[in-house]
């Protein structure tokens, strides 16, 4: 594009056609933003024409999930309470990314309650790898899209895993970073102490491209970190000589699906030929942590989702009494009433929020002990792979569907999801988690992962043209 | 903890959700067996928590600029329902 | 009958210009919805970013009252719903609040504070027949909430404390505390030992405070009389049928959900920043009535009265060090000032007060004119001389003109003048009238009536 060869427009319009033409059988997007996109596109090139200043990634296209808030469009979280609903506003790292033309709003899980993309109320999404199987949630419309090459990159949120699983079911890479990390103003919260903006991309390259954009301390978020944010390119190295890897010993025996906890192990087993030293480490409290952040991130989302109420925005229902105005408003999806009961009724408890807290200290300071002798866990970024849609999951069971990922929320950790190798003719992740503000050893690590394998360069076949 | 059908039928009150019938008695098992659950937790160890929010010293968002204000009629084009410049619901019911 | 037991809890906004977690005006009476930003309209997705304007007023207001500072202060989210609450929570402080104890010393003893901390305002709701309507300009407003200990008994007590509280908080400069714009609130908490408790809402002037717990106290000594069990619940003061009403179901505390607030980490309050605080407090009306008394030799009334607002003790001391006397100043803010200031005026600077002392003093104005002259400046805003100047007021004490005034008059008074001189003294008194009036009240009388009496006797005798 700098050469001049392909224009911001000519790539757009690509992605725009595919993500059109591939919207029927994936249902990845809840909107479609044609215009806007091109209205963006437009503008980078008419400012790469005059030699203008663009950021590095102007011009290249991306999909952001629904529970972004763009400006001017639909910002619907998947749900019918905000069906009607236009941001005012953009959230800061979508004014970061102010040269990606936005190709459309991502579908996900509603309100990111799930890890399946079927609790949408505008449907669920298909796996591009098998259309009869779901992506994984709650960000399966960013990762689908990305999979199928509808979008160059995407954004999505992680509480508990909603990029890194997804990441896994279709075969990209997913990146939650830090907590602090990426503002979260403009996130449309679950759980505010959980949640962390992220990327969903074809490689660690292209993650570390787009991190470096939107990254950065925001004095509008409170909960921003005020640390500097270094050169991610810098860790682009095919290198993990000395780097300590830990292999969670629980989890890799325990993992029900067993092609996936073979081909961690034998990536594992790479890693350590590139120079690694791996060695098992313990990782106790998976339950507990599940336990734990159930009851956080429910309580944290009974108290967020208060807000759609039918008054000041959003659906309303009509009635002439306030009391059944407001709960004829409140028409949130089935598994979004069941949380927002947990929640409710855990806020209401004397101790149940207070429990998860301490829990979570517990569980944090284990990890933070742990990474005073690895400087990184590898572990499945799943304990199953993409299962069918049709298939109905018990709620506690579709909870445990992000086991493996919620440690990394709960600490406020970076992680990053890869593919590893298949089971069953499906994509198989694997996650890395480092300390706190050590994206650097995960892409690094990451980096050199994808050097020595394929996997992140396969593609579906359902969507091959 | 015994999750009773009146705990649920108030926490249903709280959450202002449209809930009734079949899901809420089928609430009340799935938080009992929620309760359950988050009931391991009692079981750890505890530890000396600290509070899981850093805290923070008042003047760091100093060079915060603030969003802009909405113009009245931004304001009300978000509203399902307005008059004379304001957002209107149903009357609130104050005495009685 | 039983003590009654009250306690008080009063909402101040902060004398900010911003609200409490966005930038918004929080200025009074602007057109609705016009003062609202995607922050206090909850729109999904914002964050609340504190004030940091506020929390320094909040630390004064809580060192003016002498409380304890906490040195972690959090926030939490209290959930109800109601239209004028956006976010289906108010961010308050509970678990941590920004200082504890401290005390109001007030004219009947003093009251202990339990706590002070900040809290954001909810929407204004207007309500009419077609429904309810709503204007969040409000929403978002950073106030301060001061809960008294339950250690009132009556009425009168309460009445006392808020003003002996609106007086330090107007000094402090913490809040306009204008209860008709309802920047001071009051709610109060009642029982009788042994009784359940109500809360009287919907107070809006100190004399409702004063007359709706009075009237409390007696409806629940009659109650108990009587044994009637009373209603712990939430009661409204009627103004116009002089009684409380039932208001809706007592909200216990247990019956709001509170979250710490995850958007806001909780904020560290350092030493330096209270001692920055501290300082910047100006002296409090007791112990500067104390120091009148020592430094000013005043007695302890008008030294007492003299400090009642900050506006007015500034003022005097200013006067005193432009060189009037601590008593012409005192006499002259006490007397007429004070009078015109009761009757609904502000206090004119105290350069243009000094201006007025100092022509006073000099001798060249008289009473009557000065009175005059101070009630042109509350009324236009002008100087003393400017005043005198376009009135016409200066006193003449000038010896010439008034030997030529009196030589007119005693010309023009032929009658008088001879029945002065058969002895009949109270005809002096005439001249002396006639004499004023020709100079428009403006004559020094003390000089003009020794003139006068000279004149008639140096007058020659036509026979």
């Amino acid at each position: 594009m700098q050469g001049g060869k392909l224009s911001a427009t000519e790539l757009t319009e690509y992605y725009l056609e595919r993500s059109e033409r591939f919207q029927g059988a994936l249902n990845g997007y809840i909107s479609l933003t044609r215009d806007k996109a091109l209205e963006t596109a437009d503008h980078v090139d008419s400012v790469r024409r005059q030699k203008g200043h663009l950021s590095p990634l102007a011009g290249i296209p991306m999909a952001v999930k629904d529970n972004i808030a763009v400006r001017g469009v639909p910002t619907t979280c998947a749900s019918k309470v905000l069906a009607n609903y236009v941001s005012p506003y953009d959230a800061t790292a979508v004014e970061k990314l102010a040269d990606c033309p936005i190709l459309g709003k991502a579908n996900m899980d509603e309100f990111a309650m799930g890890s399946s993309s079927l609790t949408s109320a505008y449907g669920p999404v298909s796996n591009p790898w098998d259309l009869k199987r779901s992506p994984g949630g709650s960000s399966g419309g960013s990762a689908a899209l990305v999979a199928a090459g509808c979008a160059p990159f995407s954004l999505g949120t992680d509480t508990g895993g909603s990029i890194r699983q997804p990441a896994a079911f279709c075969g990209i890479t997913g990146f939650k970073p830090t907590y602090g990390r990426v503002s979260r103003r403009g996130l449309l919260p679950l759980a505010p102490s959980l949640d962390q903006m992220g990327t969903l991309t074809r490689s660690v390259e292209d993650a570390a491209l787009v991190l470096q954009e939107i990254c950065g301390y925001d004095s509008g978020d409170s909960t921003s970190a005020p640390h500097g944010v270094p050169d991610f390119s810098a860790s682009l190295i095919d290198d993990v000589s000395g780097f300590a890897i830990g292999l969670p010993k629980e989890i890799m025996e325990s993992c029900p699906d067993g092609g996936t906890s073979r081909a961690v192990e034998a990536a594992a087993r790479k890693l350590e030929q590139a120079g690694a030293r791996v060695s098992w480490v313990s990782m106790p409290y998976l339950d507990e942590s599940l336990a734990a952040y159930m009851l956080i991130a429910t309580a944290e989302a009974a108290s967020c989702l208060a807000r759609y109420d039918g008054v000041a925005y959003g659906y309303r229902h009509s009635s002439l009494s306030l009391e059944e105005m407001y709960t004829g408003s409140r028409i949130f999806g089935v598994e979004v009433r069941r949380r927002l009961m947990l929640g409710t009724f855990n806020l209401g408890t004397d101790s149940g929020y207070e429990l998860g807290q301490q829990a979570r200290e517990q569980i944090s300071s284990h990890l933070e002990k742990l990474f005073t002798e690895i400087d990184l866990l590898l572990l499945p970024a799943a304990p199953f792979i993409a299962f069918p849609l049709a298939e109905e999951l018990d709620p506690l069971t579709m909870y445990y569907n992000d086991v493996y990922s919620i440690p990394a929320n709960m600490a406020g950790l970076p992680a990053l999801a890869l593919p590893c190798g298949e089971s069953g003719g499906l994509p198989v992740g694997m996650q890395m988690m480092a300390p706190r503000f050590r994206e650097d050893v995960l892409l690094q690590a990451g980096y050199t992962w994808q050097c020595r394998s394929d996997w992140h360069l396969r593609r579906p076949r359902e969507v091959e043209l | 903890m015994i999750i009773t059908r009146e705990q649920v039928k108030k926490t249903v009150a709280q959450a202002k959700l449209p809930i009734v019938g079949e899901e809420l008695n089928g609430l009340v098992a799935q938080l009992q067996e929620f309760m359950d659950y988050v009931d391991a937790l009692k079981k750890m160890p505890s530890v000396t928590a600290s509070p899981h929010l850093p805290s923070s010293n008042i003047a760091n968002n100093s060079d915060w600029q603030g969003e802009s204000c909405l113009s009245q009629e931004e304001v009300l084009a978000l509203a399902p329902d307005s008059c004379q410049g304001m957002v209107r619901v149903p009357p609130v019911i104050e005495h009685g | 009958m039983t003590t009654p037991i009250i306690g008080l809890e009063v909402h101040l906004q902060l004398h900010t210009e911003k609200k409490l977690f966005c930038s918004c005006p929080s200025d009074f009476a602007a057109t609705p919805n016009t003062r609202v930003c995607p922050i206090c309209l909850g729109l999904p997705g914002t964050l609340p970013i504190l004030n940091q304007g506020a929390v320094i007023l909040a630390l004064r207001a809580a060192l003016a009252l002498g409380c304890t500072i906490n040195p972690i202060s959090s926030f939490e989210r209290k959930h109800y719903f109601y239209p004028d609450l956006p976010k289906g929570y108010q961010i308050t402080q509970q678990r941590q609040p920004l200082a504890l104890g401290g005390r109001v010393e007030t004219p009947v003893g003093a009251v202990d504070i339990n706590r002070l901390h900040l809290e954001e305002d909810a929407g204004k709701l207007i309500h009419t027949g077609g429904g309810t309507l709503i204007d969040f300009n409000r929403s978002g407003v950073a106030l301060v909430e001061i809960v008294t200990a339950p250690c009132l008994t009556s009425g009168s007590e309460a009445k006392a404390f808020l003003h002996s509280l609106r007086q330090v908080m107007l000094y402090a400069n913490i809040s306009d505390c204008k209860l008709e714009e309802g920047s001071l609130r009051c709610d109060a908490n009642i029982s009788l030992s042994g009784g359940e408790r109500t809360e009287i809402k919907n107070l809006n002037s100190f004399k409702a405070v004063e007359r709706a717990l009075d009237y409390e106290i007696q409806r629940q000594g009659k109650a108990q009389a009587q044994g009637e069990k009373i209603i712990p619940e939430t009661l409204r003061w009627d103004e116009a049928q002089a009684k409380t009403v039932p208001m809706r179901a007592k909200e216990t505390p247990g019956d709001y959900l509170f979250l710490q607030e995850p958007d806001l980490p909780p904020i560290q309050i350092e030493v330096e920043l209270v001692d920055r605080a501290r300082m910047s407090l100006p002296e409090l009306p007791r112990l500067r009535a104390a120091r009148f008394v020592l430094e000013y030799g005043l007695s302890q009334e008008r030294a007492k009265l003299l400090t009642a607002t900050k506006e007015m003790a500034d003022c005097f001391e200013q006067l005193v060090a432009t060189g009037a006397t601590s008593l012409g100043a005192a006499n002259l803010l006490l007397g007429e000032v004070s009078r015109l200031l009761n009757l609904g005026g502000e206090l004119p600077s105290s350069h243009q007060l000094a201006e007025l002392l100092a022509l006073q003093e000099a001798g060249s104005i008289s009473v009557t004119a000065a009175k005059e002259v101070l009630a042109q400046m509350f009324a236009q805003g002008e100087s003393a001389h400017s005043i005198l100047k376009k009135k016409n007021l200066c006193q003449i004490s000038d010896n010439a003109a008034l030997e030529k005034l009196a030589e007119e008059v005693l010309a023009r008074s032929p009658g008088p003048t001879e029945d002065y001189l058969r002895g009949k003294k109270k005809a002096l008194g005439f001249l002396m009238g006639a004499a004023m009036e020709a100079s428009q009240g403006r004559a020094n009388p003390v000089v003009l009536k020794e003139i006068l009496a000279q004149k008639i006797t140096a007058q020659p005798k036509k026979y």
